[in-house]
Parts: C-alpha cells; sequence; structure tokens
C-alpha cells in the first residue's frame, strides 16, 4: 500500500512541477486480476493508478510510441527492456524519468530473479521475492528424447493464429518494419501451418536473441496459449554461458549479439569450431 | 415454427444420426480451450464450455484460402485453375447464439446483393447451424439476447436437464423430420421463456448518431494510446472479415484475413498508408463496426461474444470504448476532462 502511495506522490509530484507530460503506469483493468496500461496526464488522476498483483505488461513499449516527455512506473523487467532500448539507440534516457518498484506481481515470473530496478531515478521497494533462476526447466527439458521435444514445440507453434500480439507487445520487437509483412520479396508464407508459423517463430526468437529479458509478455499476451519461452530461454542461458552477459542490466555493457571480438566463441556456426 | 423437447439420450442419438450423412462439428476441449472439431460421436459439450476459443469464422471464411491457382506457359495463354467448391455437408452443433448471429452478418458481405463468394456461400449453404443457448453470461459477455434466435436453424435451450428445441428454418425442419420427439408442452416453454434473459445494451442505436459526429475527435487518440495494434482482436472477432489477396511465388492467388490493426493494413504500393498511426487504425476498427456496417447493411457488426475484450493483452475493453465515445460530447468537453 506504502509503495502505491509514494507511487501516487511521485507521479503527482512530476506533474504537477511540469518535469514530465505523462506518467505511464497501470490501472485497475475490466477483468479479474488484469491491470491494464494507463497514462496520467492530469495530476488528480494518479488516483487511479495501481501497483499490485496483475500489474504485468511491460511497459517499455509506451516509450517508444510516445514523443512526450515521460515518467514510467517500472519493475525489474520494464527496467531491463528500458536499459536496452537506450543502448540500442532507440530512446533517449534523458527524456524518461524512471519511477522504479519492486515488482508487485505474486503470481507470474517463477523464473524472474529481477524483480527490482535494474535502473531508477526514483525507487520505491517494496517486498520482493528474488529466485534463483538455475535454468533447471530447460536442464528437464533437454533431457526429454528429441522427438518430445519437437512435438512440443510443434504443438506449441501449431496454435499460432498470426495475430502478432507476442511481438507487438515485446520491447525488443521494435523494428518498424518486420519480415513478416514484407512481400516484396516474401520472406514467409501468410498461412498458419505449422511450418508458415515456424518461420516467424524463430525468426523472431534468433533477432531478440541477447536483448529478450524474460519479461514473459510474448507468453501472456497470446490468445492461444502459445509458450514459446523455453526457445527464449535457451538462447538466453546460450548467451549467458557464452559471453557472460546477462541482458539489460546496466547501460554500460554492450550487447553481445550487437558486438564484435575477434575472439568471440562461434562454434555454432557452420564450420566455426575450426576456425582458430 | 415446432418446439421439442428432448432427453439427453434423445439429443445424442438424433446427433448420431446426422453424423452418417453430414460432418457434425461441435465444440471439443483442447489444451487451451474449446474449438470447432469433428464430434466424438458421443458427448455433449460440458458445463465448463462456455464458447470457443476462435470464432467460427473461419468454418466459412478461412484465414487462408487459394481462390485459384496458374500457370504461365510460354506463348500461350496461362492455364488456371480453380479449385473445387467445397461440398460436404456438415452440421455444426453448440455454437453459441451470437456467433450464430454473426454469420448473418457476414452474408451481407460474401453472399451480398453485389457479389457472392462461390465458396463461401457453398459452405453456408452446406451447413446446418444448431446452436446451444448459454445459461449465463460470462464476465466479458456483452449480448443483447441470450436466447437470440439469428442464424441458427435449430436453437437447443437446456430446460430442468432436458432439451428445448425450438426449430427456425426449414432446413432445421427437414433435419429434425421423423424423429419421434415429444412436442414441448406449454408449461415447459414458459419455463424456458422465464430463463430468457436480455440486458441492457451497451450497443444501442445512440452511437451511430455519435459516431457520426466525432471522425475528426481527438478522443480517438487517447483511446488507441494502449492498443499495441496487435490482430488478437480483429481475429478472434465473429464479424471482422477484412482480408488480402496475394499471389505466391507457385502460380496461387489466395485471400488471407487482414487486420485494420496491423501497421501493413491499407498501406498503397507507393508505400504510402492512409491510416498510418494506431489512431487512425482504431477509429478504423470501432467506425466499421458500429457506423460504416449499420449505415450499409442496418446491423451493427458486434454480436458481444467478448472474445476481444477476455483476450486483448492490454485489456483494452471495447465496452469502455463505447461508453467513452458516448460520453465524449464534443471538443470542448473532451478538454475539460
Amino acid at each position: 500500500m506504502s509503495v502505491l502511495n509514494d507511487i501516487k506522490l511521485k507521479a503527482k509530484e512530476l506533474l504537477e512541477k511540469g518535469d514530465v507530460d505523462v506518467v505511464i503506469g497501470y490501472a485497475k483493468g475490466t477483468l479479474n486480476g488484469k491491470c491494464t496500461p494507463y497514462f496520467v496526464r492530469n495530476a488528480n488522476d494518479v488516483e487511479n493508478l495501481v501497483w499490485e498483483n496483475g500489474c504485468d505488461i511491460n511497459l517499455a513499449n509506451y516509450l517508444l510510441k510516445i514523443s512526450d516527455k515521460a515518467a514510467v512506473i517500472a519493475k525489474g523487467c520494464d527496467t531491463r527492456s528500458i536499459v536496452n532500448l537506450v543502448k540500442e539507440n532507440q530512446l533517449d534516457r534523458e527524456r524518461v524519468v524512471i519511477i522504479g518498484a519492486s515488482c508487485p506481481s505474486t503470481e507470474s515470473c517463477q523464473k524472474c530473479n529481477h524483480p527490482d530496478p535494474v535502473i531508477a531515478d526514483v525507487f520505491l521497494q517494496g517486498e520482493t521475492k528474488v529466485n534463483n533462476d538455475d535454468f533447471s526447466d530447460l536442464e528437464s527439458f533437454s533431457k526429454l528424447p528429441s522427438e518430445e521435444r519437437r512435438n512440443y514445440i510443434y504443438k506449441e507453434v501449431s496454435k499460432c493464429i498470426r495475430c502478432y500480439a507476442c511481438r507487438n507487445v515485446c520491447p525488443a520487437c521494435y523494428c518498424k518494419e518486420c519480415f513478416v509483412e514484407e512481400n516484396l520479396p516474401a520472406w514467409i508464407g501468410k498461412t498458419t501451418n505449422t511450418s508458415d508459423n515456424m518461420i516467424f517463430h524463430l525468426t523472431r526468437a534468433i533477432h531478440v536473441a541477447g536483448r529478450c529479458v524474460g519479461c514473459g509478455e510474448c507468453v501472456r499476451a497470446c490468445p492461444m496459449g502459445v509458450d514459446l519461452s523455453i526457445l527464449n530461454r535457451k538462447i538466453m542461458k546460450d548467451v549467458k554461458e557464452l559471453f557472460n552477459v546477462e541482458s539489460g542490466l546496466d547501460l554500460d555493457t554492450k550487447l553481445p549479439l550487437n558486438d564484435y571480438k575477434e575472439d568471440d566463441p562461434q562454434y555454432f556456426l557452420i564450420g566455426g569450431e575450426k576456425c582458430e | 415454427m415446432s418446439k421439442y423437447i428432448m432427453f439427453g439420450e434423445e439429443l445424442l442419438q438424433w446427433l448420431q444420426n446426422l453424423a452418417k450423412e453430414s460432418k457434425v462439428l461441435a465444440p471439443v476441449k483442447e489444451e487451451y480451450g474449446y474449438t470447432f472439431a469433428e464430434w466424438d460421436k458421443k458427448s455433449l459439450p460440458g458445463d465448463d464450455y462456455r464458447n470457443t476459443l476462435k470464432p467460427p469464422k473461419d468454418l466459412f471464411f478461412p484465414q487462408h484460402e487459394t481462390l485459384l491457382k496458374y500457370e504461365k506457359i510460354k506463348g500461350e495463354n496461362p492455364l488456371v485453375e480453380v479449385p473445387d467448391i467445397p461440398e460436404d455437408k456438415r452440421v455444426i452443433f453448440g455454437i453459441r447464439p451470437c456467433d450464430a448471429s454473426s454469420l448473418v452478418l457476414l452474408d451481407n458481405i460474401f453472399m451480398g446483393e453485389d457479389y457472392v463468394d462461390p465458396y463461401y456461400e457453398a459452405r453456408r449453404s452446406n451447413t446446418l447451424i444448431v446452436s446451444l443457448v448459454c445459461r449465463t453470461r460470462g464476465k466479458s459477455c456483452f449480448c443483447e439476447d441470450l436466447f437470440s434466435t439469428k442464424g441458427s436453424d435449430i436453437l437447443i435451450i437446456k430446460v430442468d436437464g432436458n432439451y428445448l428445441v425450438e426449430i427456425l428454418t426449414y432446413r432445421g425442419e427437414a433435419a429434425f423430420k421423423g424423429i419421434g420427439s415429444k412436442e414441448a408442452d406449454e408449461k415447459i416453454v414458459k419455463k424456458a421463456d422465464k430463463l430468457k434473459r436480455t440486458q441492457e445494451e451497451v450497443l444501442d442505436k445512440d452511437i451511430f448518431e455519435k459516431l457520426r459526429t466525432i471522425y475528426d475527435n481527438p478522443i480517438w487518440k487517447q483511446l488507441q494510446e494502449k492498443c499495441v495494434n496487435c490482430g488478437v482482436c480483429t481475429f478472434l472477432c465473429p464479424t471482422c472479415h477484412c482480408f488480402d489477396i496475394t499471389d505466391d511465388k507457385r502460380g496461387k492467388k489466395v485471400r488471407s484475413w487482414d487486420s485494420c490493426m496491423f501497421a501493413s493494413f491499407t498501406k498503397q504500393a507507393s508505400g504510402h498508408n492512409p491510416r498510418p498511426t494506431g489512431t487512425e487504425r482504431l477509429r478504423q476498427r470501432i467506425m466499421h463496426k458500429f457506423y460504416y456496417f449499420p449505415e450499409k447493411y442496418h446491423d451493427i457488426a458486434c454480436v458481444g461474444c467478448g472474445r476481444c475484450v477476455e483476450k486483448c493483452p492490454v485489456n483494452l475493453d471495447i465496452r469502455q470504448v463505447i461508453e467513452k465515445i458516448r460520453g465524449c460530447l464534443d471538443e470542448k468537453s473532451l478538454s475539460a476532462i
């Protein structure tokens, strides 16, 4: 309760002083347990802000959509996405005031080990539950016979209706033009059969490699219950092991796959293991 | 037309008989929700069946459909091949009345005065619609009449563990011919009538008049603020029917669903898009449903199934959108909010 109070006070202050034009946070949604993004432009409306279980939508996305000077109420994953957006020159750090607060979620993201903001202009600490991510889910998945693993991925992919909710809610998916919508040339068919869907999902997973912060927004957004987080997590683990980088933790480290070093591991390239 | 009363067993038997000559599609529970699939010929939808995850439109207007194939032959006219018109007889059992009524709305588009789509028409005329009335409204539902008969050949209402079967069309009558079921007596019909629940209209007609005047209103910008422009609402909408026709490399002309929410929607060959941002796109979605469609076909293009409410990743609730539009008088009052 007190964190929410502090959030409201800070938001009010920023708006009244004219430091920002808008504060992006959450309000109560119309469905049980669901909060909805809320844009406060009038200081009196801070009363509608909430900070509770269900405030899970990654708000970093909206900073790209809005050109005003904005404050954002951000939990761990939102701040990690913001860090990456700043590093990739998509977002001007100066334009954003980060009101950081510990993630209020009590249910989702069991694997999250960064519920607290990694950067903030103001940090309102709440009660945080840090989970140690040992990638044990990947370990048990990789022990399955390859056919079972393939069947799982096929099953998930086949549910997709190509509404692109996963892509559109993803702060790492900010391309102005996405390959799936290009038709000269058409990189991918428009059907929802497994092969077309697979191209979409695999390309997306690879494209967010080293940039995905594991916020889980793609899984939550999917209307059909597609859960391919195992792919993203596998890549996260690889990036961590190969480059010793966890995405979006600080503003200084370069994103590993946006950078090139002579001694980069490259055994995963065709013929790569032969390189000196 | 007639009304009958059936026990569960009788209903099953009738459906089993239908299944002998038609493909019966029914809501089948899958991992994440119900979907229309071939009926298992033994069970009826369970009590947890609220509605199918996807609307039934793709059973008539598939998400992706080959309209024709062609092959270039040097020095000759191209070879054109038209796919077969679907001929299989189908029964859709257990469709909700909201979804059944959406088919009548789609008929305006695909079986209208100006144009009849042969693929859609074939599927429509081969399919018997047997709808099953909901017992309660879901939390995101906002249909006006739980018992709407629009679009159904037969409407089934569960009363006291039995089924009141209402025959609504000649096609429905033909499918029920020779069934020895008891005609429903007055008592049971009255009992069903008591269940009838209409609700205050979320979508009353005044919204049409309001939309006429607010095309350039800044409210659209405000309404779309949290929209991420994905296709959930339109793909899961039983009445959304925008499509795109493209040629693939192998000489196929295909029609696939499009969505006004997408950045590529109405993007022209020059690169220009008359609907460049989310503001114009959300406006298009709302105007199409509640203004353009009614203007042309005298009915709103929304049946209140609530799928868009339930599944929107950011909880952009169309009921609230309508409410806000209703409340927005003019630019002056808007700026005072």
